[in-house]
């Protein structure tokens, strides 16, 4: 069981990087061990490479869909400008895994973005529990940079008392697949990774 | 079995158990997946239609033929159907009729967040609002009940938070015994809405409305869940989930069913409290039908009426908190604009007809993101269509009072959608104009459906295509051309050509969707800095594979696609193709 009454997980980024589909499969894991679950996903021109933002609560019993402010117990960023987007949205001693990735767009190239700096260290200086995964230490555990979302999931699957083959068989069950083993394998290094991490959060 | 679906599915697992035989729609984001979804049950006949007002018809159709019947469709899909729907409800149907319409408030991927309850009472027929994905499920068999037992379309609202939220459904792998098939049987006076007959069956649709109140009153989606007795409140929808957040303990009415209002039960439960909470989304729809009952209420004042609600909002209209926006990073934080796809053959197009120094009147689709800086090459984007007669209005406007040549640029859903009627206006009232069809062979903005241009059915079947440029020369244009938007001086040339014309012209741009298509992504490019000059010209193509370091741009090599575009303007020649080490 989780020890807290509701668990609240939220995943920003932008479109193309596999967002809806890591909250399917967190919302079919929690669902298949018997919770309440409930997931929303904004992703209107996310085709487009516009924001998409993700909440996922899950526990006894849930109404709204939709986190409130500062409720969230893990915020999964897979894009740097996002996250800061959604900082307020994270609980004072929630925890951020954070991919040190940034994905530039239309503002950034006309310069009017006053807000580029260094984004990654106003995430930390706003925000103490933050696990981050860098871009290296994806890339050389997997050579592929696509199934980050399932290294994050991996990550997350840490915190919770689920059995690992749960999300093992979900996941192969979501993925198309041909893709089945490389995003396997990249969950099984995002669980790894996350073992040797003080930050853990026991749920 | 209980799976976790969202709205959307949960609407198609609904119309599966119930019975539903026949479904069409057109798509529309946030309500798209709902065909999709249906289209997967191999013996309901699902279809995309050309629009929204052709499914509505069909399924009509189907409903007349004894097919339980479904039509799904985005809310600005609702107005381009209306004109069925209004008369619909005096005809009624045979087999049960529902009309499903998915609201967009925040307009995450729409043009306006109408809402359409107004639609219900508009048009008098009954209305629900389920407030979760089980609800969904449950509100296709209700709504096809209330349809067959009344006589009446019924029409189910969701909006973007329901179909695309996932929650618990208990799903049944045994379907519904189908409705006893009604057959065909000729009805002149219930189907042939000439005057003498609509008069009498006006008469029907007051009749109908007095019998749905009485059944409103007892029906079990309309239900009080009883808390604390000091606050009421009155919701449905998804704002019944915030408003149960905000304030768990309070007393609700929670209305599955908004249209007729259950009037007793309101005043039942309005009797406890010296004032009620209408906490809804949108327009004051509950709140403005309560208060003419002449019972106290409190609603908009305290929730706003534009864009989304969440727990926050409703929480602090109850605690009448002034509101501020509750997410305020979210806002500080520069907002990131949807883009073209990097390579997209749009750019090529969107390049020409800047530098042709063109007034672009755009339409709806992937395309209205040309308006977007750096591009900033269309003026309009209103609704399906609507480019076209826009195009020829503004000229017979500006005759001579600009210089400036104005062409209509659609998409080719959009086009077959609602572009061939004011191409006919366009020959019969002697416009001269460029039309634009971009024949991307899909329907891009909404995720790539298929369409009567693409050759392919919902179902994933062959069909016949349109062949536009029959089509244009059927209906009376002369000058009728493709281009290739990847070739820039071809596309130049015959475009100039074309506007050039005193006679209306249409140009084919024949590029494939680069997310449909499965054209092998070429070798990437690079600029060799040594030869850059930093004139910055390949940015005004808008790439979004084209980024800048210091001022100086540079290409992503994972986002280029190989097109060429950007190699074709550079004046100094330093866009050059990445050699690739053989491994
Ligand atoms: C009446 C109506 N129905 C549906 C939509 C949803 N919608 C937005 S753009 C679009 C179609 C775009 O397709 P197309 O014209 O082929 O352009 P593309 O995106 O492929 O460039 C649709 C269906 C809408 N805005 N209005």
């Amino acid at each position: 069981m989780l020890k807290n009454s509701n668990i609240n997980i939220l995943i920003c980024g932008v479109g193309g990087q596999g967002i809806l589909l890591a909250s399917e499969i967190i919302t079919a894991v929690f669902v298949t061990s018997g919770y309440d679950v409930k997931s929303s996903c904004a992703h209107g021109m996310a085709q487009r490479g516009g924001p998409v933002i993700s909440h996922i609560r899950i526990g006894k019993k849930i109404y709204s869909p939709v986190i409130s402010e500062k409720q969230a117990d893990i915020l999964i960023g897979m894009e740097l400008l996002e996250t800061s987007r959604a900082l307020n949205y994270i609980k004072k001693n929630g925890l951020i895994i954070l991919f040190d990735r940034r994905i530039l767009s239309e503002i950034d190239t006309t310069g009017k973005n006053g807000f580029a700096g260094d984004l990654k260290n106003r995430i930390k200086k706003k925000h103490k529990r933050v696990l981050e995964i860098s871009r290296n230490e994806m890339a050389n555990g997997l050579k592929n940079i696509k199934a980050v979302n399932m290294f994050m999931l991996g990550v997350l699957s840490d915190h919770f008392p689920v059995k690992k083959e749960c999300w093992s068989r979900i996941i192969a069950k979501e993925v198309p697949p041909k893709t089945r083993d490389l995003n396997l394998t990249a969950f099984e290094l995002g669980r790894a990774r996350s073992r040797d991490n003080k930050n853990r959060l026991y749920l | 079995m209980e799976v976790a679906l969202s709205g959307n599915e949960a609407i198609a697992r609904g119309a599966f158990e119930s019975g539903v035989l026949f479904a069409a729609g057109y798509p529309g984001t946030p309500g798209t997946e709902i065909l999709e979804e249906i289209a997967k049950f191999a013996d309901i006949h699902a279809q995309w239609s050309p629009n929204e007002k052709v499914a509505i018809d069909t399924a009509l159709g189907a409903s007349l033929g004894g097919m339980r019947s479904l039509v799904a469709m985005k809310h600005v899909g609702l107005n381009v159907a209306s004109d069925t729907l209004m008369t619909v409800s005096y005809t009624g149907v045979n087999a049960g009729l529902v009309v499903v319409t998915a609201d967009d408030p925040g307009m995450h991927s729409s043009q306006n967040e109408q809402d359409n309850r107004n639609y219900a009472k508009f048009a008098k027929i009954p209305l629900l609002e389920p407030s979760d994905s089980q609800e969904a499920k449950d509100s296709v068999r209700l709504a096809l009940r209330i349809s067959e037992m009344f006589d009446t379309p019924v029409l189910i609202k969701v909006t973007a938070r329901i179909a695309h939220s996932r929650s618990v459904v208990e799903i049944s792998r045994k379907r519904n015994a189908l409705s006893p098939k009604r057959s065909y049987t000729r009805n002149a006076a219930k189907y042939v809405m000439i005057p003498a007959n609509a008069k009498k069956r006006r008469l029907f649709v007051e009749k109908r409305l007095a019998r749905l109140k009485n059944f409103t009153e007892n029906v079990p989606c309309n239900k009080i869940e009883w808390g604390k007795k000091n606050i009421g409140i009155v919701t449905s929808g998804i704002s019944y989930q915030y408003a149960k957040e905000a304030c768990p303990d309070a007393s609700f009415l929670k209305l599955g069913m908004t249209y007729p209002l259950p009037e007793y039960l309101i005043r039942r439960f309005a009797g406890n409290f010296p004032f009620l909470y209408i906490v809804e989304e949108s327009d004051p729809f509950l709140e403005e039908q309560i208060r003419a009952m002449g019972i106290r209420v409190k609603g908009k004042e305290l929730f706003p009426s534009v864009g989304e609600l969440n727990p926050d909002l409703v929480k602090n209209g109850l605690l009448n908190k002034n509101s501020k926006s509750a997410i305020s990073d979210y806002k500080r934080v520069p907002a990131r604009l949807p883009l073209l796809c990097a390579g997209c053959s749009y750019l090529g197009l969107f390049y020409v007809l800047k530098k042709l120094n063109v007034t672009a009147i755009g339409d709806i689709g992937c395309y209205a993101l040309g308006a977007l800086h750096p591009i900033s090459s269309i003026d309009t984007c209103i609704s399906m269509g609507s480019s076209i007669g826009i195009a020829s209005g503004l000229k017979k406007a500006l005759k001579g009072a600009s210089k400036k040549k104005i062409v209509a640029v659609i998409g080719d859903s959009t086009f077959i959608h609602s572009g061939i009627t004011p191409l006919i206006d366009v020959v019969y009232n002697k416009c001269s104009g460029t039309i634009i069809i971009l024949d991307n062979k899909t329907t891009a903005m909404t995720g790539g459906q298929n369409h009567p241009g693409t050759g392919v059915t919902l179902k994933e079947e062959k069909t016949a295509k349109i062949d536009y440029t029959r089509l244009a020369k059927g209906l009376g244009i002369k000058r009728v051309r493709t281009i290739d938007c990847y070739n820039l001086s071809e596309t130049e040339k015959i475009l100039k050509e074309a506007i050039a014309d005193s006679r209306p012209s249409v140009i084919i741009a024949k590029n494939p969707c680069l997310l449909i298509s499965k054209r092998k992504r070429t070798v990437p490019l690079h600029i060799l800095p040594a030869l850059c000059v930093s004139c910055r010209a390949c940015l005004k193509l808008g790439c979004s594979a084209i980024l800048t370091k210091g001022g100086r741009p540079y290409i992503d090599t994972v986002l280029c696609t190989g097109c060429f575009l950007c190699r074709r303007i550079c004046p100094a020649g330093a866009i050059k193709v990445k050699r690739v080490e053989k491994q």
